[in-house]
């Protein structure tokens, strides 16, 4: 299989591959839909994400990703001790294409029917959540999958756990990911209750620029012609990315928030109407994972900004005659905000 | 006058004749430049009804890539079968995890053909479209993702779809990676002459260049055509590279861009090129036009700015709204999505979840979970034959488990119905019609009871509408608030299609089926903002009800007015609803059609 096609080759579409580089930088923030028009790059961006990321350590043969240092109980593969205990590997980051047909099975995990017929034995066979702990879990069309299945994973992402409780089995393992969803609207909503749930939700929008399109032609062309090449070319830029995640990803945790900022992102909801803190605090740490990307210790007023459609819009009580979508209301509530304060 | 009318007619016999020669012509090149390209083009999609026509078609695109496999999509596929599944039975016989093959890759290195493309659903769509995009089997063999190997599926799509009315359409995530269209329908049997397949030549389409000049208006054509999706641009560049080599040219010229543009997405050029005073009436879509091959011949070297111009002409002509495409806007593909009706009653009997109500013996959707306990319930009186008629062989204490014991849990999921009633309380007949609204939704509420139904009601009068009793079950509960209602003044009916709306998303969000009923008698004059501007409101009233369309809701509009007007018929036809009139709003015909209604919905 070729490498993907490189991060910092995508044309455009800023909002998206910010959005999914804070999620890189702060797991914590709880996924990142991306929901647009056709052919706007959404899976390509998330697919050359986890190739760009820093590899991460783990243990050979380790199904669950266990970090060396701290095996969990349900790893029978790291918890060996002495000769047996496996060595120490660098993994990819794990980026798991859920397929859309998958089973529940599949993704928590189940009784490994295998062992269960030949040697009667009573086995785990871990899922796709376990596969992607650490990592990235990437459905395409999610507003496609199962009800059911949407609500295991986003419980799972929230949780960080995965809790199996079927066929006499009772396990428990770390499920730590961030849960990227895209979609086209067109094709179906996602429930409120569901969309709530994302930290970050992006519309791509296709690109109207004439010259943009075309660099966007002659790019893929270019990658398709040799993809090694192209990626090779595209090394250093890359790098600079991968520095710059690896770098805010020590310091997000220092980054400061200035009351006077807590305060106002506190207005700013509550001007929205947006109810719970779910918000307020998913803004608090966009803004922190923002800041340390951009590599300073401080949040500002304009990291804020920045972030703040991606962080509400999708909490906002929807209006089905809205058609301008609910960006331009946040702008507004920012505009009208910082008319009422001045700028801090 | 005889003479001109036979004149006539074999005009049109003639002009009939060119256009089935000139689409067979157009068939002909794609199916080339779909053997050239392979999956770089995506795939063929192809609009025609099962006939000799399409079948000689096929046969000649089949001559054209023998060397990969051509695999015929089953009708009802589901993931499962498309990227592998588990096989049960090989599975038991031989002790240990046997898996298929899924359909997807079987079809590596070659072609995968859709029949009834417009059927496929688009979880299934999806599912081929990733494989598109990745070139590997989408996977859903359990085990750790790094060890397992990721079988490989390059394939090229030939979707046939056989879409009678607008309501049906290929799935967008499928008809977005086709790039080239072609429509058989008005071919003629006779015209379809296949020619000799070609020597296999490798046209080597990958070295031949695009210069900029070519690129933007293709580019500026594509988007003011409505194609605004970046593949469709990837597909018009590789398509023009690929014609270009196949016409032995090493750039692309405008030639080969206007080749491109049909063959795609069904832009044809304006029949006036060589005829200039021709140009001042177009026929409507691809009526007449000159074949696509004389260009090359002709125009030879001197043709570059002649033909750069071409572009702009055709581009002025696109973006005037002379020429359609044959491929819809994805926009108004989109809307085409909104309706579907029917399977409701089907999907909720064997619904996903909900609560278990029997055990089948066949699955009642394709990758259900058998039921375990049940299975071996049915697999254990027959233990003792089954070792016997086995010779004995083998230990005893293994279940003979064979494929009719599998027993599958069948769920069912009730889904209630929400019916809203959006009711005009204007004007002088408000009174009468809101008693006679009540009675009907008192006499639904009776009955709905068994079947979990809700009944609500949104009257519109003044200057907004009024949610008067949100979705109950209730009848008690309905009487006390129906009890008063008031009634009079002027028509917000904006307002009151926008609350309905809202009311109906609503319901349908917490799983319910909401079923509109509309009674008004003509059109709004207030707009929403409670204003009295007919235009206005007329626009907005336009725009909710195309809304309720596009959202698929059941709408059912009553007129009310004492002769039937056109106001009523046209926001029907806006609602996508079913019209009654009545000319007295009668209680009893009301529920008797809102309860057909209903009952038609899933049960």
């Amino acid at each position: 299989m070729p490498s993907p096609f490189p991060f910092s080759a995508i044309v455009g579409q800023e909002d998206m591959k910010k959005a999914l580089l804070m999620a890189a930088v702060e797991p914590l923030l709880g996924g990142v839909l991306v929901m647009g028009d056709r052919g706007t790059g959404k899976s390509t961006a998330v697919r050359a994400l986890a190739e760009l990321l820093p590899k991460i350590e783990t243990r050979a043969g380790c199904r669950y990703n266990c970090l060396p240092g701290d095996p969990q109980p349900a790893c029978a593969n790291c918890r060996a001790t002495g000769a047996a205990k496996p060595a120490t590997v660098k993994i990819r980051t794990p980026m798991v294409d859920l397929p859309l047909g998958v089973t529940e099975d599949r993704v928590c995990g189940s009784l490994d029917i295998e062992k269960a017929l030949v040697a009667g034995e009573r086995a785990f066979e871990p899922g796709l959540l376990a596969t992607a702990n650490r990592g990235f879990l990437y459905i395409d069309e999610v507003n496609l999958l199962e009800d059911h299945l949407v609500d295991l994973l986003l419980d799972a992402a929230a949780s960080g756990v995965n809790v199996v409780e079927r066929e006499g089995l009772s396990i428990r393992h770390a499920a730590r990911f961030v849960l990227v969803g895209s979609g086209n609207p067109e094709e179906g909503d996602l429930r409120p209750q569901l969309l709530d749930r994302f930290g970050l939700s992006v519309e791509v929008r296709t690109i109207m620029d004439l010259k943009m399109r075309i660099e966007v032609i002659r790019r893929r062309d270019a990658y398709e012609a040799n993809p090694d090449g192209f990626v090779a070319d595209r090394a250093k830029d890359e790098a600079a990315i991968r520095n710059n995640v690896v770098a805010a990803r020590k310091i997000v945790k220092k980054v400061e928030v200035p009351d006077a900022i807590l305060f106002r992102m506190s207005q700013l909801c509550m001007r929205l109407g947006i109810d719970g803190m779910r918000g307020e605090l998913t803004l608090l740490r966009a803004g922190r994972a923002a800041a340390a990307l951009a590599g300073r210790m401080t949040v500002t007023w304009t990291d804020i900004e920045e972030i703040a459609p991606m962080v509400l819009c999708h909490r906002l009580r929807r209006d089905p005659m809205d058609e301008a979508g609910t960006t331009p209301r946040i702008e507004r509530a920012l505009a009208a905000l910082d008319g009422g304060h001045g700028h801090a | 006058m005889a003479m001109h009318e036979a004149d006539d007619i074999d005009g049109m016999c003639n002009s009939m004749h060119r256009q089935s020669e000139e689409r067979w012509h157009l068939a002909l090149t794609a199916a080339r430049i779909l053997a050239t390209g392979g999956p770089a083009v995506g795939g063929l999609w192809l609009t025609a009804r099962a006939s000799g026509v399409r079948d000689r078609f096929l046969a000649h695109l089949r001559s054209l890539t023998l060397s990969g496999p051509s695999v015929r999509l089953p009708p009802g596929v589901t993931a499962a079968t498309l990227g592998g599944h588990l096989d049960i039975a090989r599975s038991l016989a031989e002790g240990r995890m046997a898996w298929d093959s899924g359909i997807l890759a079987t079809a590596d290195g070659g072609m995968l053909v859709i029949p009834m493309a417009e059927r496929l659903e688009p979880g299934a769509a999806a599912v081929i479209a990733e494989a598109m995009d990745t070139q590997v089997c989408p996977s859903l063999r359990p085990g750790p993702d790094r060890t397992v190997t990721r079988v490989p599926c390059r394939f090229t799509v030939v979707a046939l779809d056989e879409a009678a009315d607008q309501e049906e359409a290929l799935p967008t995530a499928l008809a977005d990676r086709l790039g080239l269209h072609i429509n058989l329908d008005g071919v003629a049997l006779g015209s379809s002459v296949v020619p000799p397949v070609p020597p296999q030549t490798h046209d080597d389409w990958q070295s031949v260049g695009i210069a900029d000049g070519v690129l933007e208006p293709l580019c500026a054509i594509a988007t003011a055509a409505g194609h605004r999706s970046l593949r469709t641009l990837h597909h018009l560049s590789r398509v023009a590279r690929i014609h270009a080599a196949i016409s032995g040219r090493d750039a692309v010229g405008a030639e080969d861009a206007v080749a491109a543009l049909r063959l795609c997405i069904g832009v044809e050029p304006p029949q006036a090129q060589p005829k200039p005073d021709q140009q001042a009436a177009p026929p409507p879509p691809p009526a007449e036009n000159r074949a696509p091959s004389p260009p090359g011949p002709q125009e030879g070297e001197d043709g570059a700015e002649q033909a750069l111009d071409s572009l702009t002409e055709l581009l002025a002509a696109v973006e005037q709204g002379r020429i359609d495409g044959l491929s819809l806007a994805s926009v108004e593909r989109a809307a085409r999505h909104g309706r579907k009706s029917g399977k409701g009653g089907a999907a909720a009997r064997n619904a996903r979840r909900g609560r278990p109500f029997a055990t089948s013996s066949s699955p009642p959707f394709l990758d259900a979970r058998p039921d375990l306990l049940e299975t071996l319930r049915a697999a254990i009186p027959w233990q003792r034959f089954r070792a016997r008629l086995r010779g004995g062989s083998g230990d005893a204490a293994r279940l003979r488990i064979h494929k009719e014991d599998f027993r599958y849990r069948r769920r069912r999921h009730e889904q209630p119905s929400t019916a809203i009633f959006i009711v005009d309380a204007s004007g002088s007949t408000a009174l009468e019609r809101l008693g006679e609204t009540k009675g009907a939704i008192e006499q639904l509420l009776a009955d709905c009871y068994v079947r979990r139904d809700e009944v609500s009601l949104i009257a519109f009068r003044g200057k907004a509408a009024e949610i008067l009793m949100p979705p109950t079950r209730s009848l008690v509960s309905a009487k006390r608030r129906l009890s008063a209602m008031p009634g009079g003044g002027p028509t917000p009916l904006a307002s009151g299609l926008e609350r309905g709306l809202e009311m109906a998303l609503s319901a349908r969000r917490r799983g319910s089926t909401p079923i509109v009923v509309v009674m008004t008698d003509g059109s709004g004059n207030i707009a929403l903002d409670g204003t009295a501007d007919r235009a206005l409101a007329g626009r907005q009233t336009e725009r909710i009800a195309r809304l309720y369309r596009e959202h698929g809701l059941t709408c059912i509009c009553i007129d009310i007015a004492r002769r039937p007007r056109d106001s009523v018929t046209s926001l029907a036809g806006m609602l996508g609803a079913e019209l009654h009139l009545l000319r007295q709003a009668d209680a009893a015909r009301m529920s008797q059609i809102v309860r057909t209604t209903m009952h038609r919905a899933p049960p």
